[in-house]
């Protein structure tokens, strides 16, 4: 018996721990779904996902990266681009994928690729590779 | 035995005496016991089994076990339908200068050519309502659909060899304040789809901190 109670305990612990990851890097919320196949399976790279935040009636509640929020203000802006700064100083390769609810405003997501841009030019990175990601749903998902 | 044969009365005291006897007679008192023989024997028989004296029942803990895995591998939620479209920021000017530099200089205006063709980027406003205004040379409000259509015709490829734009076309997306996320994505996603590979959010200046 106590190899079986041994294993599943371990897939326990794995599965605790990997919702909990997945959990704060990616926001419960529905993400665009555009009608073609044009999006790519996300690659094995480091990223920072910049979550936007969905409110009530298309607004945005906060920015976050990782565990941390940012008030949708001037000031949480610009804590955002020093957060994100730092992590592509120390990481240059690193890429910024947004993620945010097909129904937010574009006026709530345009800060947030703002953000990004002030971050990679702050940073000091060779700005002809910068780039960001969107994320979306596949078309073929049943999400 | 001799006792017996002294008693008084009748063969019921006899029988007694003989019975008194024989008790005293058995060692260290053991009247009315079980023989020692068969006690030993069953406590030999019982000693292999003290390894296992404290046996729990573990049917209810792996009940319970397998309750929780069933239950995590069921809410674990896999981003595994997510995917990425990819956009250049490059070629939007920056609003922050990087530290330590000075403002980055624009280059001086090329010399005007009358022949050149004017390379203003195709410009597609989305609307509230997710149709889409395009601009220069289409002039004409689509729905997302027929925009799709329309742009991969225009893209030239060996399937499309008379479309008007190269792939390297800049495509600028301007969505209106209130279109939703979707829409926007969804414009992008025809350009990227259509063969453009040019395509960005139009950039307002000084727009930085400005959130609605």
């Amino acid at each position: 018996m106590t190899p079986l109670i041994d294993m599943a305990f371990l897939l326990i612990v794995f599965f605790v721990l990997v919702s909990q990851v997945t959990g704060a890097e990616f926001v419960e919320m529905a993400l665009p779904k555009p009608a073609s196949n044009a999006a790519k399976r996300p690659g094995d790279a480091d990223r920072i996902v910049l979550n936007v935040i969905p409110a009530k009636d298309g607004g945005a509640a906060a920015y976050r990266v990782g565990k941390r929020e940012f008030a949708p203000d001037a000031a949480g802006l610009q804590q955002l681009v020093a957060t994100m700064a730092q992590a592509m100083k120390a990481n240059p390769g690193i890429e910024v994928n947004v993620r945010a609810d097909r129904s937010t405003a574009y006026s709530w997501v345009r800060p947030a690729m703002d953000a990004v841009a002030d971050a990679l030019a702050t940073s000091g990175i060779d700005r002809s590779r910068a780039r960001v990601k969107l994320m979306v749903m596949g078309a073929d998902s049943n999400g | 035995m001799a006792d017996v044969a002294h008693s008084d009365g009748g063969t019921r005291h006899a029988a007694l005496g003989a019975l008194q006897a024989l008790a005293s007679a058995l060692p260290d008192g053991q009247v009315g016991r079980r023989p020692r023989r068969s006690s030993m024997v069953r406590r030999r028989r019982r000693e292999p089994a003290v390894g296992f004296a404290i046996r729990t029942n573990m049917t209810p803990m792996i009940d319970v076990v397998f309750q929780l895995l069933v239950f995590f591998i069921a809410t674990t939620r896999y981003a595994n339908d997510e995917r990425v479209i990819a956009m250049d920021l490059a070629r939007r000017t920056a609003a922050v200068a990087p530290s330590g530099t000075a403002a980055p200089v624009p280059p001086p205006p090329p010399p005007a050519d009358p022949f050149v063709m004017e390379d203003e980027a195709l410009r597609l406003e989305v609307r509230t309502d997710g149709t889409v205004a395009a601009g220069t040379p289409f002039r004409k409000t689509f729905t997302t659909a027929e925009l799709r259509a329309a742009l991969t015709e225009q893209v030239r490829s060996p399937m499309h060899p008379k479309g008007m734009f190269e792939a390297a076309f800049p495509v600028v997306i301007a969505p209106a304040e209130n279109a939703p996320w979707e829409s926007a994505v969804e414009v992008l996603d025809a350009a990227v789809a259509a063969g453009f590979r040019n395509v960005g959010f139009e950039r307002r200046p000084g727009a930085t901190g400005t959130a609605p």
